[in-house]
């Protein structure tokens, strides 16, 4: 994954988009609403959470088990199952599986996965022709950008600049019909379908895809190869217990009960079938998750990547996705990238947060994304990772105030140095957009 | 009863006159209030930026200082938590009689005199306050009581961008966070919170900007919203 | 349950009608959600039910299920190759959450509900 080493440069550019801050703030607080609303209505949403967290726990505890019964199901159906460690090797798979395929023209449908090994780069190394169609996904790949927003892309877009990355007048229905002839043919011409997976059921070995438009429908209906790259998390053992994680998937992350399209695939076409796939490769990575199995971090691999903790945080509403990484964001993002990647590339992400724990709130799985935020900072601090100012002034100050003696002279000290304080340091910092506090006579003195 | 009054480090540097407010609240409803000169900070500012050997050396001072067998009461949503939640397991000691000063005054006040009649006021949840004490309908009863009208803000749930050392690490996402709060309050004659991290942030920014006047809860009821 | 899949499904943007036949008959109905149920099949191709602007359906009362679990339970033993669960037309709202319906799928979808005797 591509690092992003300097949040606050990133964030800077974010905050003075002023487009970027109106869409960010409607959009989140669309998904937020969307989601609010779909709970509310869902009964015992409490029960329904706890459920949800109950079956991605013990799944990940028991994942390598779950993982060679995936496969077992799979082969027997005719699937191809390929375990891979490292993104390259997952890239370079995904790679030769199209070159034996003899393919010139892969049709993509949205998957963060295929982000993270970054597959379009090593598609395109090897010659071959890549096309995104998922709508949001489609737009920021003409625009050359990276997705904003797991589940919304395209979340900063306006409709005008859509239409111009198609080459239309800025009218919905002109983007529409445009996006619509624009992807058709590419259904219809690709050699190999590439998809992810929001789920897998182990015991019958199917992949399930959740989508609105319909475009992974067709990515995977059509062309002759259909490679799945599925992160080795998302396994279920069973199709009964699929039903309330689809539940919990749908009104977390759009708000609707499901989403238009949820489809089952379990191996390729079958004789006479008409239509689907002759071969369907399943590509698992790791690519880091098995280091956080054991550790304080497990539960973060419960993520069902719903988005919810972005929609709720108040940070990602002014910086928006790519501040943090190419990849993932927010709350989420915040935990999983230095995890996945290295703590020492990403030491700004934990602090890329107020712990305000809206996210922990959010979360339908239960993940307590605000504590592990902590966590990570103690990381940083124990392992002598980031500001070793910042760890020499609190050990200093943590001495000077372990006495009432200490905290009255540094406390004199920092008063009759007040007006100096906007010249260096946090004071310097803290004052180009608010005034410093002013210190006068203290309580106890008062009192 | 007698309670133990917790000043906070930042009440008793930079918000003392609120920190009396408290105080004299507590002696209004009919208290004994108690200030353990010992004290000095529970180590939250160090704790929350993952120092925790540091905010154990400074949290320790408050089990020096403050008995274990009388209520402690705290006017700050965010070091009440740090007490209630995180305290006993930092330092090795029991659980204090933890609250924080609306919640105890919603309990254990008297009548409050009617100092903010006709006064228009939004109040700001603090997140240590909404999401961790869930204390959120105490101070706006409180302030009910006091002759209040209290407004909604559009998004109460959203943070107002201190978060300790967040503050000065992504300042300009600290301030812009600021900003959309202070928006949310135009029309208001008074914005109140119930934390003095918050209160400092948000009237460091108006104090740039302009905007409502901001004041902690402690302040607001005991002399009004227009005090000094 | 026939009473929750009419209204379900017309909360999912599906127009529900009484009688009639015309288009392809679903497999199966999910009364939880207003949804039809396609399954993949010698002669019944998976583009069949999206690649057009219009989609007609016949759902036989007597093949509605009460929700996901149940539809779950008569599928598990003999997975088709493709089980598609549709919920309404095909829609996006990826362009300012602004939402749009027929992308690359159905902008309609046409139920008629056919009773069995």
């Amino acid at each position: 994954m591509s690092t992003r080493t300097d949040f606050r440069r990133a964030a800077r550019v974010a905050l003075h988009d002023e487009h970027a801050q109106a869409a960010l703030a409607t959009g989140t607080s669309r998904l937020r609403d969307g989601r609010l609303v779909a709970w509310g209505e869902a009964g015992d949403i409490a029960g329904l959470r706890e459920r949800g967290r109950q079956i991605r726990t013990a799944t990940i505890a028991d994942l390598d088990r779950h993982l060679e019964t995936f496969e077992r199901s799979l082969s027997a159906r005719g699937g191809v199952v390929h375990r891979t460690r490292t993104a390259e090797e997952a890239a370079a798979t995904v790679v030769s599986i199209c070159r034996q395929a003899n393919a010139h023209l892969v049709a993509k449908s949205k998957s963060m996965a295929t982000e993270e090994i970054e597959l379009n780069r090593a598609l395109e190394a090897a010659g071959l022709e890549v096309v995104e169609t998922d709508l949001g996904e489609y737009l920021m790949q003409i625009r050359g950008e990276h997705p904003e927003h797991i589940v919304a892309p395209a979340i900063k877009l306006t409709r005008t600049e859509a239409a111009e990355a198609l080459g239309v007048e800025p009218e919905m229905d002109l983007v529409m019909r445009a996006a619509r002839e624009q992807l058709r043919t590419v259904f219809q011409t690709a050699d190999v379908g590439v998809t992810g997976a929001n789920f897998a059921v182990a015991e019958t070995g199917s992949i399930c895809l959740v989508t609105n438009e319909g475009n992974a429908d067709l990515v995977t209906a059509l062309p002759r190869v259909h490679v799945v790259v599925l992160g080795m998390e998302r396994l279920v053992p069973t199709l009964a217990e699929l039903a309330p994680l689809l539940r919990l998937l749908a009104s977390s992350a759009t708000g609707e009960r499901l989403t238009t399209y949820t489809t089952l695939l379990t191996g390729p076409r079958r004789q006479d079938e008409a239509d689907g796939p002759e071969e369907l490769h399943v590509v698992v990575i790791d690519n880091g998750r098995s280091g956080l199995r054991g550790t304080r971090y497990e539960e973060m691999l419960n993520c069902i990547r719903c988005g919810a903790c972005l929609n709720v945080c108040p940070v990602y509403r002014k910086t928006g996705g790519t501040t943090y990484s190419d990849v993932y964001s927010g709350p989420m993002g915040a935990v999983l990238v230095p995890l996945l990647s290295s703590l020492e590339r990403e030491a700004a992400l934990p602090h890329a947060s107020s712990l305000c724990g809206a996210c922990t709130e959010a979360c339908p799985v239960g993940i307590p994304l605000h504590e592990l935020l902590l966590e990570l900072r103690r990381d940083l601090v124990d392992r002598g990772i980031g500001s070793r100012l910042e760890r020499v002034g609190f050990t200093v100050w943590s001495w000077a105030w372990s006495s009432v003696i200490g905290y009255r002279i540094t406390t004199t000290l920092a008063r009759l140095a007040r007006p100096l304080g906007a010249l260096a340091g946090p004071g310097r910092i803290w004052s180009h957009g608010r005034a410093l506090p002013r210190l006068s006579r203290r309580f106890r003195d008062r009192r | 009863m007698t309670v133990q009054l917790f000043a906070t480090c930042l009440g008793d540097l930079v918000f003392p006159t609120a920190v009396a407010d408290a105080e004299a609240l507590l002696r209004e409803a009919g208290h004994e209030v108690v200030f353990p000169r010992q004290q000095i900070c529970c180590g939250q500012p160090a704790y929350n930026a993952g120092h925790r050997s540091a905010a154990r050396r400074v949290a320790r001072t408050f089990a020096r200082a403050f008995a274990p067998d009388l209520p402690v009461v705290v006017p700050s949503g965010s070091c009440a938590t740090m007490l209630s939640h995180y305290l006993p397991e930092l330092v090795g000691c029991e659980p204090y009689d933890v609250w924080e000063l609306s919640a105890f005054l919603d309990q254990h006040g008297a009548d409050l005199p009617r100092r903010n009649d006709g006064r228009v006021v939004a109040y700001h949840d603090s997140c240590h306050m909404l999401r961790e004490l869930r204390i959120a309908d105490a101070p706006r009863r409180l302030l009910q009581r006091s002759g209040a009208e209290v407004r909604d803000l559009p998004r109460p749930d959203l943070c107002c961008g201190f978060g300790g050392t967040f503050s000065t690490r992504q300042p300009e996402v600290s301030v812009a966070m600021a900003d959309d709060k202070l928006a949310g309050a135009a029309g208001v004659v008074a914005l109140v919170t119930a934390d003095p991290g918050c209160l400092m942030q948000l009237s460091g920014r108006t104090a740039r900007t302009g905007g409502p006047r901001v004041l902690h809860l402690a302040t607001a009821l005991a002399r009004g919203v227009d005090a000094n | 349950m026939r009473e929750l899949f009419v209204e379900r499904a017309r909360e999912a943007g599906c127009t529900v009608l009484e009688d009639g036949s015309a288009g392809i008959e679903a497999d199966y109905g999910i009364a939880e959600t207003g949804s039809l149920v396609f399954l993949a099949a010698r002669d019944r191709a998976r583009a069949s039910w999206i690649d057009l602007e219009v989609l007609d359906v016949e759902l036989p009362e007597n093949r509605i299920v009460g929700n996901l679990e149940d539809l779950f339970a008569l599928l598990q033993p003999n997975m088709p190759s493709a089980v598609a669960i549709v919920t309404g037309p095909s829609r996006t709202a990826d362009i300012e959450q602004t939402l749009v319906v027929g992308v690359h799928g159905p902008r309609e979808v046409r139920v008629r509900l056919k009773s069995r005797s």
